[in-house]
């Protein structure tokens, strides 16, 4: 078939449902200053023959003479012959899925659809729907946009985000229709019913990552849902759960699942005081793990011996452990036991982030021994920390590796600014030091010896005066040494 | 060090033959067997819907970037594009003949099955594309509004529910 009447589809289609390029009249492709969208090439070039005449100077005497004046040659005689050549489709479906892969499919695909005829087929393609943000600004929230969608968009959906959609019947109906939903989010969902979970849990088989924060699923539904698909989970969030009682049985259930890595239980209203769970047995159900959320709850180990403990493979991939207690009740039941700290990250080598804001003294004796070597992001503020030694040279076990610390109403500040600033010039990109009582001389150390630093918070800080108390970003991290410098010796 | 290099010989839409060090030509994907085939023999392979201009910057481009490592085989997961940015010589290099011998670059690296070529090229186009209203995609494109009112009214009432 000639290239000319070869469509975008690549197949002959009626000329009026072609779509048409002229190169002669055409905008020259747009350079850098295409992102205004006042920018007309037209107003800086008046007429195409100038630039390939300029081509053809420029071409002079290098060596890429040769391919310049046979290319402004070309483009003349294609100027005449008007038609851009076509694409076959699969290449104009990878262009869209380029754009698809860097904005999402939203809106780009439903302004595609108001091109012309052939962008507008094109931009049906199921292959482009797999991964659909739904929380986009713009999008109506009727139950029946969903319904419309997955019965004509989202056949090949595989990932879903629902949040903060009401969704009192739709959710079966997605379900039914996106058989290979791998991915779903669903936190801050409203009316999510049990009913819908049930049609998740049966008709997609493929799911492998779910997210329930903050919505009103009950353990239950949970726990049913967990067995009938744990062979393929790999990531779950029911954080923020105001309905999930039972917990120690919802832990058991997730139990199941090999091949988790990502697990976020934090922040569950309904939990008994202390939850007690098999710290080893987890390890072994779950050796996959990354990343474990569990702030905000307290927790206990059930007893083991030494050996048993020993023995453990523990979580040899853990890089995330986040175990905080924001809820302001310092000293009272936030310790978390020696034992449970010791016995979740006694294996984890590969350790990058360990949040532990808010816990007591205690938990900070066993950081000491930890086997992670290059601890990246420490967050230990909101703690009430005011003896002499309080951190055990954690800083100076981990000064060569962290690029981030959390340090935020902790009251003295300046023993971890010691530790951190005893040595070479560090890391560090990010200090957090919230209504800390840090000082102008170990500001300006830690300025001194931190030559990355790119996000410095000072807010609430009572010993700084007022204008320099804010959060210092990127550039501005330059107004601060200045403001410092300005300020002398004190 | 004149070593003599394997060479194979390209005709193009206009006749033209081009010998391409066989080092080179192994960006040709599939072709390369084929290419090693015709390795000795006199008559050059004619691929009539490349012509001289693009093969010539084919040339340059697969040059340029002869010591690439290969991209990964057999990617299964094939909305995970990388999206890694177009490097700037490439960005340059792509866009400085205009809309028309990109477009024919393209072609070309798709027959020819030039994998990393047509990576970057679909995505020089797919910049120009994403952030922009449907009037000025036309626009960029050169692209025809085939639409009838009633068709126009009958798309815009069924992407109603994305307000934009």
């Amino acid at each position: 078939m000639p290239r000319q009447k070869r469509g975008i589809l690549g197949v002959k289609k009626d000329p009026k449902h072609q779509i048409l390029y002229f190169g002669n009249n055409g905008e020259e492709w747009p350079s850098d200053d295409s992102e205004d969208s006042d920018y007309l090439p037209s107003d800086l070039e008046d007429d195409q023959p100038a630039s390939s005449k300029r081509k053809k100077k420029q071409g002079k005497g290098k060596n890429k003479k040769l391919i310049l004046k046979e290319e402004s040659a070309k483009s003349n005689s294609l100027d005449i012959c008007v038609d851009l050549p076509p694409l076959p489709t699969e290449i104009w479906l990878k262009i869209f899925q380029d754009v698809v892969s860097v904005t999402g499919p939203l809106p780009f695909l439903c302004r595609a659809q108001k091109v012309c005829s052939s962008w507008k087929e094109l931009s049906e393609h199921p292959s482009l729907w797999r991964k659909v943000d739904l929380t986009y600004g713009w999008i109506k929230h009727k139950e029946e946009t969903l319904r419309w969608l997955s019965e004509n968009r989202l056949s090949q959906c595989q990932d879903i985000n629902l949040s903060n959609w009401t969704l009192s019947s739709a959710l079966s109906v997605i379900t039914e229709r996106c058989p290979h939903l791998q991915t779903v989010n669903l936190s801050h969902c409203k009316k999510l019913t049990p009913d819908g979970v049930t049609s998740l849990a049966n008709n997609c088989t493929e799911l492998r990552d779910i997210e329930f924060s903050d919505t009103s699923i009950t353990s239950t539904s949970l726990k049913e849902l967990i067995l009938k698909r744990f062979s393929k989970l790999k990531r779950i969030d029911v954080s923020c759960n105001k309905k999930l009682t039972g917990f120690t049985m919802v832990l058991d259930t997730i139990m199941k699942c090999s091949k988790l890595t990502v697990l976020d239980i934090s922040s569950l209203e309904n939990v008994p005081t202390y939850v007690t769970f098999d710290i080893e047995e987890f390890q072994k159900s779950c050796p996959k793990l990354k990343v474990l959320r569990m702030g905000n709850n307290r927790y206990k180990g059930t007893p083991k011996t030494d050996d048993e403990v020993e023995k453990s493979a523990g979580f040899p991939d853990l890089e995330e452990f986040s175990i905080p207690d924001l809820s302001g009740r310092h000293n009272m039941h936030n310790t978390i036991v020696y034992d449970v700290f010791y016995r979740i990250l006694h294996k984890s080598f590969k350790l990058k982030v360990l949040d532990i804001r808010g816990r007591c003294n205690e938990s900070y004796a066993v950081l000491d021994i930890l086997p992670a070597a290059d601890l990246e992001s420490l967050h230990v503020g909101l703690s009430s920390m005011c003896y002499d030694d309080p951190y055990m040279g954690l800083f100076l076990k981990w000064r060569h590796s962290l690029k981030t610390i959390d340090l935020s109403w902790v009251q003295n500040v300046e023993l971890a600014i010691q530790e951190l600033t005893s040595g070479p010039s560090l890391p560090l990109e990010k200090i957090q030091l919230t209504g800390s009582n840090i000082e102008y001389k170990d500001l300006r150390t830690l300025l001194k010896k931190c030559p990355k630093l790119n996000y410095v918070q000072l807010e609430s800080c009572r010993n700084l005066v007022r204008g320099i108390k804010r959060l210092y970003k990127d550039e501005d991290i330059t107004v601060l040494k200045e403001k410092i410098k300005s300020l002398g010796n004190i | 060090m004149n070593k003599i290099v394997p060479q194979i010989k390209l005709e193009t839409y206009e006749k033209e033959v081009f010998e391409i060090d066989l080092d080179i030509a192994k960006k040709f994907g599939k072709l390369v067997p084929v290419l090693q085939e015709l390795l000795n023999d006199d008559k050059p392979l004619t691929i009539k819907t490349i012509n001289s201009g693009t093969l010539k910057k084919i040339i340059t481009w697969c040059t340029y970037h002869k010591d690439d490592p290969l991209p990964p085989e057999d990617d299964d997961n094939k909305m995970k594009h990388s999206t890694e940015e177009v490097s700037s010589w490439d960005d340059k290099f792509l866009q400085e003949d205009g809309q028309a011998a990109l477009f024919d670059l393209i072609s070309a690296a798709h027959t020819l099955d030039i994998d990393g070529l047509l990576d970057v090229a679909c995505k020089v186009v797919a910049t120009m594309i994403k952030g922009k209203a449907p009037e000025e995609i036309r626009k960029v494109f050169n692209i025809k509004n085939d639409f009838t009112q009633q068709e126009e009214d009958q798309v815009r009432k069924e992407n109603d529910w994305c307000e934009d």
